[in-house]
C-alpha cells in the first residue's frame, strides 16, 4: 500500500515534468525562440542620412547635425553612487530620474540606455574626457535633422515625424522601418521618398556579456538626394520676420515660372522641436495652439479677398464688353439697391470714376454697378478663369481650394435663391467667396504676364536633376485689358490718391491693389496683391493679415518692407 | 510475477544499460557545454566526467562484491566518519563559487556532502533493520531525526541548500516504508513546515532572491532571476527537434551560466530539442521504474529501506534539478544524475547502482 503511494507520486512527477517540457518546447517554442534570437543578435543600425535641403542660390536651409547621447550601460559601472551622482550633476536630472529611467528602459544585459540626447557639446566633450573615471558612461554621436531656419521657413518646408502603424504597412516595401522618421508636411512630406536615405546596418553576433563573437552580415548605409528649393532663404526669413506677432501671410512668386520665392505664415513653429527629445511638450503646444501655428495661411488659409477681387470684375467687364475703360459711374458714397444702403468706404464719395479711377481708388460704388451688371454667374464665370475655386496645384501638396459662389451653388448647398443684394456684395469680394492667398498670388501673376498662370512650385532641383515645370496655363485675356487693370494697378501705388502708396519704392514701379475685407469678429483683414517690376514683372506677391484693418496700411507696409528688402538684398529684381 | 521469474537471483543488465546510454549522453553533453572553454583551454571536461565514471564503475563493483549487508553492519561508522569529514570541510575545505564544499587532497577534490547521502540511507537502513517493528514507537523516531538533522545542518552550512534539503524526503521514505505511524510522520512533517516561516531568517540573501524570483523571474531579470530566464529560453527555443549539437546558442555564447553543473539539461532541451528532453526523461523514468521494482520485491527490511532510500534520491535529483531548470520548481541547486558535471556525486550515483544490483541479487537468499 505504502509502496503503491510512493510509486504513484513518482509517476505523477515525472508526468509533470515531461508536460512542463512539451509546454515549453512544443507549445511556447515561437515565443522563445524569438527571445533567444534577440539574444544573441544585435542590429547596429547606420542610419541613412536625409537629403540636405538648399535655397535657389545654394544656401542650406535643412541640414543634418552631429548630437550626442549620453548613455549608460548599467552592468558596466563600477562605483553606482558615483557615476549616477556625477551623471545627475552634469545633466542635470535628477538621481531618481536616471534610475527610473534605466530601470524602465533596460532591455538586455549590456545595452546601451540613453540617459539623455542631444547634450550641449561642451557637456558630452567634458563626459568623454572623464571616461576612465566613468566606466559604464559613454557618449554616443548620432546625426539628427537641422532646420537651419527654424520657424522662419517651417510651412514650407515642413517636419518630420515617427513613421505611425498605417504608413509602415503602406510603405515597408519601399524600405521603411518601425523607428523612421517621415516628413509630416510642406517639402519634408511632399518629397520624402527623394529625400530620405536608405538605412544601412550591420548584424552581429555576440556572446552573453555583449562581446562580438562574428558578424553576420553588413550593409552600407545610402544618403537620401538633395533637393534646391526655389526659395530666396534670405528673403523668406526676412518676410517671416516681417509677419512676427501677426496672424498673417505673404506669399512671393516668379510670375514668369511658378518658382515660389518666399512663403510665409504666422504664428510660425520650430521644427526641431519634433525631432528633439524629451520635447514633445512644445509640439502639443503648437498642435493645441488656438493661433494653428501648423497651419499654412498662404495655402490654406481661406479669406473672403475684399477689394482685391475687383480686378477680376474688370476683367470680366473688358473682355464681355459690358463696360469698357471709359464706362464711369458717380460715386455719392453710397448705393441703394431698393431700400437697402451699401457704401462705398469713402462715405464722402468718389465723385465721377472711370475703371482706371475705380481701380485706383478701390471705389466700390462703381463695382457695385459693374457687378449689378455682370450678374454672378458671369462673375463666377471669369473669378474660375483666373484660377479661383480649385488648388493651384503646388507640389508641397494639401491646399485648399476657397470658394466661388453663384446661384446654382447656392441652391444646391442651401436651398435657396441667389438675392441681388449678395451680387452687390459679391462685386466687392465680400459674402460666400473664399480665397487662399496663393490663389490670389496666381492672379497677380495672370495680370503680371498677360494671361500666362504658371503653376506655383518649390522645387528647383531634385539632385542635380532640374524638375520639369509644366507649361503655363494661359488665361484667355486680352493684351489691352491686361495693360488696363495693370496701369491702374500702378496708379494705385504711385497715385497720391492710391490705395497702395504706403508701399511704394524709389526705383520700383510696383502694380498693386488694396483689400479690406469684413471678417465675422473684430477688425476686417488687410490684403495687398501686386507684382513688380510693373513693366517687366520679376515678382508676383500678396500680403494677407488678419484682422490687420486696412488693406492700405497693415499689408501694404509689410509687403513694400519686403519689396524694398528684396531690391537690396537680393538677385531677384536684378 | 513474470518479471520475478526473469531476473531469479540474477542481475538486472537493463539497468546498467540505461544508467551507461545517460551516462554516455551526459558525456556528449558535458562536451558541448564546455565546448567554448576547451576551444579557449583545451579543458576537456567530458574526459574528466568520464575518468569518474571509471572510478565510480570500479567502486560499483567493490560494493557489488562486498555486499551491502555487510556494509550496512558497518553503517554507523561510514555515517560518522562521513560526518566528520563534514565538519572538516567547514574549516578545511576549498573555497570554490563562494561555498565551502570542497575537501581537496593533492591534486584529487571531493565533495563529502555528496557521499553523506549515501552513508545516511546506509546508517538509517542498519538503524530500521535493527528496530524492526519497533519503529511504530514515537520515541524510535527521534534517532532517525538527528541522524538526519546534524548532516543537515553542517551542509547548510557550507552552503548548499539543495543537498540539504535531499535527506527530507530520504528520510520520510525511509521511515513510511519501513513502518512508522503516519500519524507521528505527519506530525513530523507539520512541526517541520511550522518552523518553515522560521528557517526564512537562516536563508542567506541569494537563496532568498532564488525563492523570490521563482514566484516571479522578472522581479530581477538581471540578477537572481536571470538565470532561470535564460534558462528556460534555451529549453524553449530548443522546440521539438533542437538546434543539433554544439549549435546551441544560449549555450555556446554563454547566456547560461552553470550550464555544464546544474543547469545541464538545459543544454539538453536546447541542442537536442523535445525529442533529446523526453528521451533523457524516459531512461531516468525507467531507471526509477527498475530501482523501485527491486525496492518493492526485496523482503529483507535492510535491503528494502537501502534500495527506496537510493532510488529516493536518484528520483528526488531527477524531478527537482529538471523541474526548476524548466522553471516549474525554484532554484535549490542541485546536480541531474549522471548527466551533470562533477566527479563526487557521479562516482557515488554509479555506485548504488552497484549496491542496488547487489539488492537485487542477494534478494533471493533470505
Amino acid at each position: 500500500m505504502r509502496s503503491r503511494i510512493y510509486s504513484t507520486i513518482i509517476n505523477i512527477a515525472f508526468l509533470v515534468i515531461l508536460a512542463g517540457i512539451f509546454y515549453l518546447q512544443v507549445l511556447r517554442w515561437p515565443l522563445y525562440h524569438t527571445l533567444a534570437k534577440n539574444n544573441h543578435i544585435r542590429l547596429i543600425p547606420f542610419p541613412g542620412l536625409r537629403g540636405t535641403i538648399y535655397d535657389r542660390n545654394g544656401l542650406a536651409m535643412v541640414d543634418n547635425r552631429l548630437s550626442f547621447d549620453v548613455v549608460i550601460i548599467p552592468q558596466e559601472v563600477e562605483n553606482t553612487d558615483k557615476t549616477y551622482d556625477r551623471l545627475s550633476q552634469a545633466l542635470g536630472i535628477s538621481r531618481a530620474k536616471i534610475e527610473s529611467i534605466i530601470r524602465k528602459e533596460s532591455s538586455a544585459p549590456f545595452a546601451p540606455i540613453t540617459i539623455s540626447g542631444d547634450v550641449d557639446k561642451d557637456l558630452a566633450f567634458s563626459l568623454e574626457e572623464q571616461k576612465q573615471r566613468l566606466p559604464g558612461v559613454l557618449v554616443l554621436p548620432r546625426t539628427i535633422r537641422w532646420y537651419i531656419y527654424g520657424e522662419r521657413a517651417s510651412h514650407v518646408i515642413g517636419y518630420l515625424g515617427l513613421i505611425n502603424k498605417k504608413e509602415l504597412d503602406d510603405l515597408e516595401d519601399y524600405g521603411y522601418s518601425v523607428s523612421d522618421l517621415v516628413g509630416r508636411s510642406g517639402v519634408e512630406k511632399a518629397y520624402d521618398k527623394y529625400l530620405k536615405g536608405e538605412d544601412g546596418g550591420m548584424q552581429l553576433e555576440v556572446d552573453a556579456s555583449g562581446r562580438l563573437v562574428r558578424i553576420l552580415g553588413s550593409k552600407n548605409q545610402k544618403k537620401g538626394r538633395d533637393i534646391t528649393l526655389t526659395l530666396d532663404a534670405k528673403l523668406q526669413a526676412y518676410a517671416a520676420d516681417c509677419l512676427e506677432g501677426q496672424r498673417a501671410s505673404a506669399v512671393f512668386m516668379d510670375p514668369r515660372n511658378g518658382e515660389i520665392l518666399a512663403m510665409a505664415s504666422s504664428p510660425s513653429f520650430d521644427p526641431n522641436i519634433f525631432i528633439e527629445p524629451g520635447k514633445n511638450d512644445a509640439a502639443v503646444g503648437y498642435i493645441k495652439s488656438s493661433a494653428r501655428p501648423m497651419l499654412n495661411r498662404a495655402i490654406n488659409g481661406q479669406y473672403p479677398p475684399g477689394s482685391i477681387f475687383k480686378v477680376v470684375l474688370a476683367f470680366a467687364a473688358l473682355d464681355t464688353n459690358k463696360a469698357t475703360v471709359h464706362t464711369t459711374y458717380v460715386c455719392p458714397g453710397r448705393y441703394y439697391l431698393g431700400k437697402a444702403e451699401f457704401d462705398c468706404w469713402k462715405l464722402e464719395g468718389h465723385g465721377p470714376q472711370d475703371m482706371r479711377d475705380a481701380i485706383t481708388h478701390s471705389c466700390n460704388v462703381y463695382f457695385y454697378n459693374l457687378g449689378r451688371k455682370l450678374g454672378p454667374d458671369t462673375i463666377s464665370e471669369y473669378a474660375q478663369k483666373v484660377g479661383l475655386n480649385k488648388p493651384t496645384g503646388i507640389d508641397i501638396g494639401g491646399e485648399s481650394g476657397g470658394l466661388i459662389p453663384n446661384p446654382a451653388w447656392k441652391k444646391a448647398r442651401r436651398g435657396q435663391s441667389w438675392y441681388e443684394g449678395e451680387t452687390v456684395n459679391y462685386s466687392i469680394g465680400q459674402g460666400d467667396v473664399l480665397v487662399t492667398p496663393l490663389q490670389m498670388t496666381e492672379v497677380a501673376s495672370v495680370l503680371a504676364m498677360g494671361g500666362a498662370a504658371p503653376r506655383p512650385h518649390v522645387i528647383k532641383k531634385i539632385g542635380d536633376t532640374t524638375v520639369n515645370v509644366p507649361k503655363p496655363r494661359m488665361v484667355p485675356i486680352s493684351k489691352e485689358t491686361a495693360a488696363t487693370i495693370r496701369s491702374a494697378m500702378v496708379n494705385a501705388v504711385s497715385s497720391d490718391t492710391g490705395t497702395g502708396q504706403r508701399a511704394r519704392i524709389e526705383g520700383l514701379k510696383i502694380a498693386a491693389k488694396t483689400g479690406t475685407a469684413q471678417a465675422p469678429n473684430g477688425d476686417p483683414h488687410a490684403w495687398f496683391m501686386g507684382f513688380a517690376p510693373a513693366d517687366d514683372p520679376k515678382v508676383a506677391f500678396v500680403v494677407m493679415v488678419e484682422h490687420g484693418g486696412h488693406g492700405g496700411v497693415a499689408a501694404a507696409d509689410i509687403a513694400g518692407k519686403i519689396l524694398r528688402f528684396a531690391k537690396d538684398n537680393t538677385e531677384i529684381l536684378k | 510475477m513474470k518479471y520475478d521469474i526473469r531476473s531469479k537471483g540474477e542481475f538486472d543488465y537493463g539497468l546498467v544499460l540505461i544508467v551507461a546510454v545517460i551516462v554516455l549522453m551526459g558525456l556528449f553533453v558535458i562536451y558541448s557545454a564546455s565546448y567554448q572553454k576547451y576551444v579557449l583551454s583545451g579543458t576537456n571536461l567530458s574526459l574528466r566526467q568520464l575518468q569518474s565514471a571509471v572510478i565510480g564503475i570500479i567502486v560499483a563493483f567493490a560494493l557489488f562484491r562486498i555486499g551491502y549487508q555487510r556494509i550496512i553492519d558497518f553503517g554507523y561508522y561510514i555515517f560518522g566518519l562521513n560526518v566528520l569529514f563534514l565538519v572538516l570541510v567547514l574549516f578545511v575545505g576549498d573555497m570554490r563559487y563562494g561555498a565551502r564544499r570542497w575537501i581537496e587532497i593533492g591534486s584529487f577534490a571531493f565533495q563529502p556532502s555528496e557521499f553523506t547521502k549515501v552513508t545516511f540511507i546506509f546508517a538509517l537502513a542498519k538503524y530500521l533493520g535493527d528496530i524492526k517493528e519497533g519503529i511504530e514507537r514515537p520515541k524510535a523516531l527521534v534517532w532517525p531525526f538527528v541522524m538526519a538533522i546534524v548532516p543537515m545542518l553542517l551542509i547548510f552550512k557550507e552552503p548548499d541548500l539543495g543537498t540539504a534539503l535531499v535527506f527530507v524526503p530520504v528520510l520520510f521514505t525511509m521511515l513510511l516504508i519501513a513502518g512508522a505511524r503516519l500519524k507521528y510522520l505527519m506530525i513530523l512533517i507539520g512541526s517541520g513546515l511550522a518552523c518553515a516561516p522560521f528557517l526564512w531568517f537562516f536563508l542567506k540573501e541569494y537563496q532568498r532572491n532564488r525563492l523570490m524570483v521563482f514566484i516571479n523571474p522578472n522581479l530581477d531579470p538581471l540578477g537572481a532571476g536571470y538565470t532561470i530566464i535564460q534558462s528556460k529560453i534555451a529549453i524553449g527555443s530548443g522546440g521539438i527537434l533542437g538546434k543539433g549539437w554544439l549549435a546551441g546558442t544560449q549555450n555556446q555564447l554563454n547566456f547560461l551560466p552553470e550550464h555544464h553543473t546544474d543547469f545541464i539539461f538545459s543544454v539538453v532541451g536546447e541542442e537536442w530539442g523535445f525529442i533529446g528532453s523526453a528521451v533523457l526523461l524516459f531512461l531516468f523514468y525507467r531507471l526509477v521504474g527498475k530501482g523501485l521494482r527491486i525496492a518493492e520485491t526485496t523482503s529483507d527490511i535492510y535491503g528494502k529501506t537501502l534500495a527506496y532510500g537510493i532510488v529516493t534520491v536518484f528520483a528526488m535529483h531527477i524531478i527537482v534539478n529538471i523541474g526548476m531548470v524548466c522553471g516549474l520548481m525554484p532554484v535549490v541547486g542541485i546536480p541531474l544524475t549522471f548527466v551533470s558535471y562533477g566527479g563526487s556525486f557521479l562516482i557515488t550515483s554509479i555506485a548504488c547502482i552497484g549496491i542496488l544490483e547487489n539488492i537485487k541479487n542477494k534478494r533471493k537468499v533470505f
